[in-house]
Order: C-alpha cells, then structure tokens, then sequence
C-alpha cells in the first residue's frame, strides 16, 4: 500500500488560451521553408506548390 | 473607448456557489466519465479509480475575488482509498450521486487497488468577461 498524491490543475473557466502564433505566421514560416529548398529558377515548381498552399 | 464589459461579484459568487453548496464527493478517474454513475460507480463503463465517501460534507470553500474574477478553492481529500488499479487522469466533482458537476486533469498517476491517495487543494476560477 501506498499514499499516492495527485496533481491536480486549477482550472479557469471562459477563459481562451491565444495560439503561440497566429496562422499566417505559419504559413509564412513554411513558404519561407519551401523556398529555401525550391530552386532559385525552378518558376513551374514555385507556382505549382504556392497554388496549392494557398 | 475599448469594449466594455462587465459582471457583477454576486454573479460570480453565485455561479461558484453552486460548487461550494451542492459538490460532497471526488472522484478519481481513468478517463473523462460522461456521466455521474460512471464517474462514481463500479459497474461496466465506469472510469473511478478512487472516490471519497458521501458522508464528508462540502468539498469547496467560499468563494473570492481575485485580480481577474472570482475564484473557490477544493479542500484537501486524504486517505482516499483506490478501489480499481488503473492511471488516474481526471478529478470529478459531483454533488452526492445524483450529478456531475466538474472534472479537473490530473497529472498521470499510476494507482494501484488498497493505494491511499491525496487529493491537493485546487481553484476553480472564473475570470473576468472579455469580448468573443
């Protein structure tokens, strides 16, 4: 047998927690990514992954 | 002028009443129990690891402001016998057996059947309004 103590959380209710970012920061962030790995004159790649992100 | 917003301390005192006047019994879970016989229960379906008798009075204290609203306090349950092996997940509150009124994560703990458990002090607060 033994005496086991839980961790409870405090709870707050109506309250929002705010994403740490918001989803254009995202989606900036892998555009930024793609780019990087998309070849500088590789045009018919770019606008065939930027039209399906967007 | 920003959003006006506003509730008044007798609506907050009578929103966290409900918990310090009706709430007598914790229950600890293996899973969110989606109704009172489940989270108190020991029928097929139930989720109750541990629970405290019915016989322990009010479980809540009265209620306070806070900086950002109103807040109550859980008392501390001890010696809270484990009836069923499992990992606690969840505290529910329910007044007597009849509803359940709350639940609250716990952090995972492995309990094993004749275990003690110690259920800590916990808030339940509501914060002020803000716009949606």
């Amino acid at each position: 047998m033994a005496e086991i103590i839980l961790d409870v959380k405090d709870g707050v209710l109506g309250h929002r927690k705010k994403p740490e970012k918001n989803p254009e920061e995202i989606l900036k962030e892998i555009i930024e990514l793609l780019e990087g790995e998309l070849d500088g004159n590789d045009n018919v790649g770019k606008q065939r992954l930027f039209s399906k992100i967007a | 002028m920003g959003t006006i917003m506003w509730a008044s301390s007798d609506f907050f005192q009578r929103s966290l009443n409900y918990l310090t006047s009706k709430a007598t019994i914790m229950s600890v879970c293996s899973t969110k129990p989606a109704t009172v016989a489940s989270a108190l229960g020991t029928s097929a379906g139930a989720v109750r690891l541990a629970r405290s008798s019915s016989g322990t009075g009010a479980v809540f204290g009265a209620p306070g402001s806070t900086t950002n609203g109103w807040t109550v306090a859980s008392s501390q349950l001890t010696g809270v016998t484990v009836s069923t092996s499992g990992t606690a997940k969840c505290v529910a509150v329910c007044a007597g057996t009849s509803v359940l009124m709350y639940i609250t994560s716990c952090a995972d703990k492995a309990l094993t059947t004749a275990d003690t458990v110690t259920i800590p002090s916990f808030n339940v607060r509501i914060a002020n309004p803000t716009s949606s």
